[in-house]
């Protein structure tokens, strides 16, 4: 079996009076795409920031992250910016605030490339504008002249994804790159996802919050909640036939086009309560507070992931 | 069923963008209408001339009888006691310095409605109606999480107890696990109190789940209408057949098969002008000349199913 491309192992992120991530542990192989599934506050973001070390200043990391076997965590700031944008990149929710305003579209595609060495200021144009065709721009070499605002949420997002591929990075990490755009436009995107992977061999690491997409997309599928990884598998077993009743609580919350009995005649699922707040400890399971199968056990201890899922009940769902 | 809200060649034009083209539709009292639309499509600004926050500049919106545009003062006050508004953001639509007693309270004083204890028992009536402790009376708008702010929101909207709500998008701020807990709650109520809703969002299974028609929008027209279980079984309109296909769904077989089925749902035709079908851009089925010669009108194509679409 192959290397895999990120290694993450007991990552811990703490805030002053906050544990955002605690005990995550992961691997991406190569070409895998891996999904993340989360609420706000699940720690999912915090998790991919790590692997480039783009952290708010008050966090303290601790664990391991390997990339292609070398630890991220004992990088130099040097190492570090070698590393961003060149082996690993990253493409971000909001494509409007991702670029400067003031520059040109193909100038900052082509100023990722001049940082990581490239200088033949011909290739480089050649370069942006095939990379602009490759996310179905049309008319590259023109568009690669104008300005963010002049493009469209749809054609931001393709653009970013293109600046982010720019110098064959091994991993794209995507921080819910579709959630800002309208479903047509997020097809499009997940379709572009699909194409590099399968034609560069991009392993890809998706941070999101809707299940749907990761059924889209993604081989591996990593469930967080509060912090903590709570279950972990093939995408196609966690979806169908999930094991920890936080997965299958999701699943059950959500209105979905492929269930033939839905409106406004039935009810959802919904789980009841609200995530717990970081910044107050609770003992035992992170979700016993809402979870249907609780028991006493659940209360006091936290249970260990095993098998690929964190649950000491471990209810016939 | 009697007709509620009847909107009638609405449209709404903001210098020389028109955000509502010629909207027309009812909504029986009763019922929940869905609007569906991509971002731009103009369903919020629609929402909001139907609920007379915004003037319209032609046509008209007649809800229980009376028309939205002609009230003034306190006719249009007495409007605003039946008609409320559900908004997206519940961290926006709540002053940050008034408690949830204060937010509650002056709508009632506002229409008159009630004072001092009495309108402190209506206040815990609703709280309570909207799954909130009466603990929360004290307490000031940022000390809530999301979804109890929407539900402070839906409180405040339901506190006049009127007969029609506007929703616009009032579960797309939130978390997976509390949207179905609003959803919920938004059902509950219109039982409860008997209730006619305009459903705004974007999200094409929450419209399925929450309404008994749907009306799609396409830069501020409407492209289709139909009960919801045939405009989702039977999409009539190519650009109603392109957004269904376009939800991925959580299940990975099922998935595969959509994915499947999108290729081609969307062509990209030079040829379409700026007169015509607004959709005829992106029309894998757009005939030309036709479709960019004349718009076409939504017209019925089966019981109670219309869609604008020349071949549809």
């Amino acid at each position: 079996m192959s290397e895999p491309v990120l290694s993450i192992r007991d990552l811990s992120v703490s805030f002053p009076h906050a544990t955002v991530v605690d005990g995550v542990g992961f691997d991406v192989m190569p070409g895998e795409i891996v999904g993340v599934v989360g609420e706000s506050g699940s720690g999912k973001s915090m998790t991919a920031r790590s692997v480039l070390r783009l952290l708010p200043k008050l966090a303290t990391i601790a664990g391991s992250i390997r990339f292609r076997g070398q630890e991220v965590l004992a990088m130099s700031p040097r190492e570090i910016r070698a590393m961003r944008g060149a082996l690993v990149s990253m493409v971000f929710q909001d494509p409007m605030t991702s670029f400067n305003p003031v520059l040109r579209i193909g100038d900052q595609i082509a100023e990722a490339m001049t940082l990581h060495g490239k200088t033949d200021r011909k290739t480089i144009a050649e370069r942006v504008s095939s990379l602009l065709a490759s996310v179905g721009i049309a008319n590259p070499k023109a568009r690669a002249r104008a300005y963010p605002h002049e493009f469209s949420g749809g054609m931001r997002q393709r653009a970013l994804t293109a600046m982010a591929v720019a110098n064959g990075p091994a991993l794209l990490i995507a921080d819910e790159p579709t959630t800002a755009l309208d479903v047509t436009v997020q097809d499009q995107i997940l379709q572009l996802m699909r194409d590099l992977n399968e034609k560069s061999g991009t392993a890809i690491l998706l941070i999101t919050h809707n299940i749907a997409v990761v059924a889209s997309l993604c081989q591996r599928l990593i469930v967080m909640y509060a912090g903590r990884v709570v279950e972990d598998g093939p995408a196609d077993a966690v979806l169908t036939k999930p094991r920890h009743p936080y997965t299958w609580a999701l699943l059950q919350s959500v209105p979905r086009l492929d269930r033939a009995q839905d409106g406004p005649d039935t009810r959802l699922i919904a789980i009841k309560g609200q995530p717990p707040d970081p910044a107050q400890p609770l003992a035992g399971c992170k979700f016993h507070p809402r979870c249907p199968w609780v028991e006493e056990r659940c209360t006091i201890a936290e249970p260990p992931l095993e098998g690929g899922v964190r649950c000491w009940v471990r209810p016939a769902l | 069923m009697r007709p509620l809200v009847k909107v009638r060649h609405v449209t709404k034009q903001f210098a020389r963008n028109k955000a509502v083209d010629d909207v027309s539709f009812e909504i029986a009292a009763g019922e929940t209408l869905g609007l569906v639309g991509e971002s731009g499509s103009g369903k919020s600004t629609l929402g909001r001339v139907v609920v007379g926050l915004l003037p319209a500049t032609r046509g008209e919106t007649i809800v229980d009888g009376q028309d939205v545009a002609l009230l003034r003062g306190s006719a249009r006050k007495a409007l605003w006691r039946h008609a409320q508004m559900v908004f997206q953001d519940p961290y926006s639509s709540l002053n940050p310095r008034m408690t949830v007693r204060d937010a509650l309270a002056e709508p009632l004083r506002n229409f008159g409605i009630a004072r001092g204890a009495e309108a402190d028992r209506l206040i815990r009536e609703t709280l309570d109606a909207c799954g909130l402790s009466t603990t929360a009376m004290a307490r000031y708008p940022k000390e809530f999480s999301g979804g109890q702010r929407q539900r402070i929101g839906i409180a405040r909207a339901l506190i006049v107890r009127p007969n029609f709500i506007v929703a616009d998008e009032p579960v797309s701020a939130l978390d997976v696990s509390i949207q179905a807990q609003i959803i919920n709650l938004l059902q509950d109520l219109k039982t409860g109190f008997g209730l006619t809703y305009l459903f705004i969002a974007h999200d094409l299974a929450v419209i399925r789940h929450v309404s008994n028609r749907v009306a799609v929008m396409y830069r501020g027209k409407l492209v289709e209408t139909a009960p919801a279980s045939a405009l989702y079984a039977t999409p009539r309109h190519p650009y109603t057949q392109l957004l269904l296909r376009s939800v991925p769904v959580p299940d990975p077989r099922a998935e595969a098969l959509r994915r499947q089925s999108v290729k081609g749902a969307e062509a990209v035709n030079p040829e379409a002008g700026d007169a015509g079908c607004p959709f005829a851009a992106r029309c894998p089925k757009a005939q030309f000349p036709t479709c960019s010669a004349t718009a076409p009108l939504l017209t019925e194509k089966a019981a109670n199913h219309q869609a604008a679409c020349h071949f549809a």
